[in-house]
């Protein structure tokens, strides 16, 4: 046990940075960047977007010991892609679910975007859950789809609301890129349970948002845990792509988070 | 941007590009990173410039966005693969103890989880006040306190700091 002490915290903080010299500032790369992000806001309030989100959205039903009713407000199945118009695109956004999960209203909504040559994509997202709207949960969409068969997410955190302890489920919306070939669930698995949504492919689609509802198990450990994603066949079996490999080579961050 | 506002843009980045950077260090410990963290936020706080700068405070507003870009990292993508070797023991203290303290400290940071590593770093590296930190952070005062009590707690029983010298603990 050490006496670590507050008082001297700063002063240690300090001489960690103090001997990093400053990088120069890049000025004007962040005009430039700065300039670029202007345009597009303004692109978005205005006509002439290049393409249009192809989002849809599904709620998932879990698999959870005790078995809850989804009841999405929105539909459950895609319709066609919009056409890229500014019109088209941000209903699209505007419609994301919103549903009842065993007597809890939750919903999601995206609330930034930014507009990158073929599409807009989704940068910040909040759920919402009895209304109740919880900052920890709101997050960063995986905006920078890095090609056709990038699948970037793999896991992700999930951080329970301290303040919902009588919300025994939480929506989670994560976008990712296409899934593989033949997939037609998505799974998410975490500490004691699982997930699943059906996943939609329309033609030619290289980007979607998923919805999946994951419960917070009462008894849990921690509110903190870590979900893996994997894309499963029509047989059930995981589909060997780079998003379903199996974690064992990563050390995860659960136990870390565990009290 | 009228050329004044642009001005005044270049004297707000000149200024505080040195804190903001040093802040993204601390939150991530790799000079890159941190560099381009307090890029992006720059970048965020020029593109909003005619309204940041009547804000009540641009500062609060640079380093919340640079805060959720960083905290938003751990949220999109999980650094997947890092090493399994086992990581080495605690090194025996150097007469100077400097290094030593530095190292120690990096470690018993890099356990603390993300927001928590970001509550230290603000209240006592920033300076900023609880509020300020919730501000921050986009979370209530209450977890503030909490997470702080959490990662002080972490940092008292580390054993990199325990090893570190006694300089640390007793200046």
């Amino acid at each position: 046990m050490n006496a670590f002490d507050e008082a001297v915290l700063h002063e240690a903080l300090d001489e960690r940075v103090a001997p990093v010299p400053v990088p120069p500032l890049p000025l004007a790369s962040i005009v430039d960047a700065g300039t670029r992000r202007r345009r597009a806001r303004r692109l978005l309030s205005g006509a002439g977007v290049a393409a249009a989100v192809a989002a849809t959205t599904v709620i998932a039903a879990t698999a959870w010991s005790g078995p809850s009713e989804v009841r999405p407000s929105a539909p459950a199945t895609p319709k066609s892609t919009p056409s890229p118009t500014v019109s088209a695109a941000l209903p699209m956004l505007d419609r994301l679910p919103t549903g009842v999960l065993a007597g809890h209203h939750w919903s999601l909504r995206v609330v930034t975007y930014r507009e990158q040559g073929d599409g807009l994509y989704c940068l910040q997202w909040k759920v919402a859950v009895d209304g109740h709207e919880n900052p920890e949960l709101n997050g960063g969409c995986d905006g920078v789809p890095q090609g056709q068969h990038d699948y970037q997410m793999q896991e992700m955190d999930v951080q329970r609301d301290p303040r919902l302890h009588t919300s025994p489920q939480i929506g989670v919306l994560f976008s990712g890129n296409t899934a593989p070939a033949g997939a037609v669930t998505l799974r998410a698995t975490w500490g004691g349970g699982s997930a699943t949504s059906p996943v939609f492919m329309l033609r030619g689609d290289i980007r979607r948002y998923f919805v999946l509802a994951i419960p917070y198990v009462p008894g849990h450990p921690s509110a903190y845990y870590t979900v893996h994603l994997a894309f499963l066949d029509r047989n059930g079996r995981v589909i060997p792509d780079y998003i379903s490999r199996p974690p064992v080579q990563w050390r995860l961050n659960y136990p870390t988070y565990v009290k | 941007m009228h050329t004044a506002n642009q001005l005044d843009f270049h004297d707000f980045a000149a200024s505080r590009w040195p804190r903001l950077f040093r802040l993204a260090l601390l939150l991530t410990d790799d000079q890159g990173l941190a560099e381009d963290l307090a890029q992006s936020a720059l970048t965020a706080v020029y593109a909003s410039w005619s309204r940041v700068r009547r804000a009540d405070d641009p500062d609060a507003y640079a380093r919340r966005i640079l805060l959720n870009a960083h905290l938003g990292r751990f949220r999109r993508k999980r650094p997947m693969e890092v090493p399994l070797v086992a990581e080495a023991g605690p090194s025996v203290p150097d007469p100077a103890g400097a290094v030593d303290t530095r190292l120690a400290l990096n470690a018993a940071l890099a356990s603390l989880p993300p927001r928590q590593r970001a509550v230290v770093v603000l209240r006592y590296w920033a300076d900023l006040t609880e509020e300020q930190t919730a501000a921050s952070l986009g979370c209530s005062v209450g977890t503030v306190k909490s997470q702080a009590s959490k990662a002080m707690a972490k940092l008292r029983v580390h054993p990199a700091l325990a090893h570190a010298p006694e300089e640390v603990h007793n200046r």
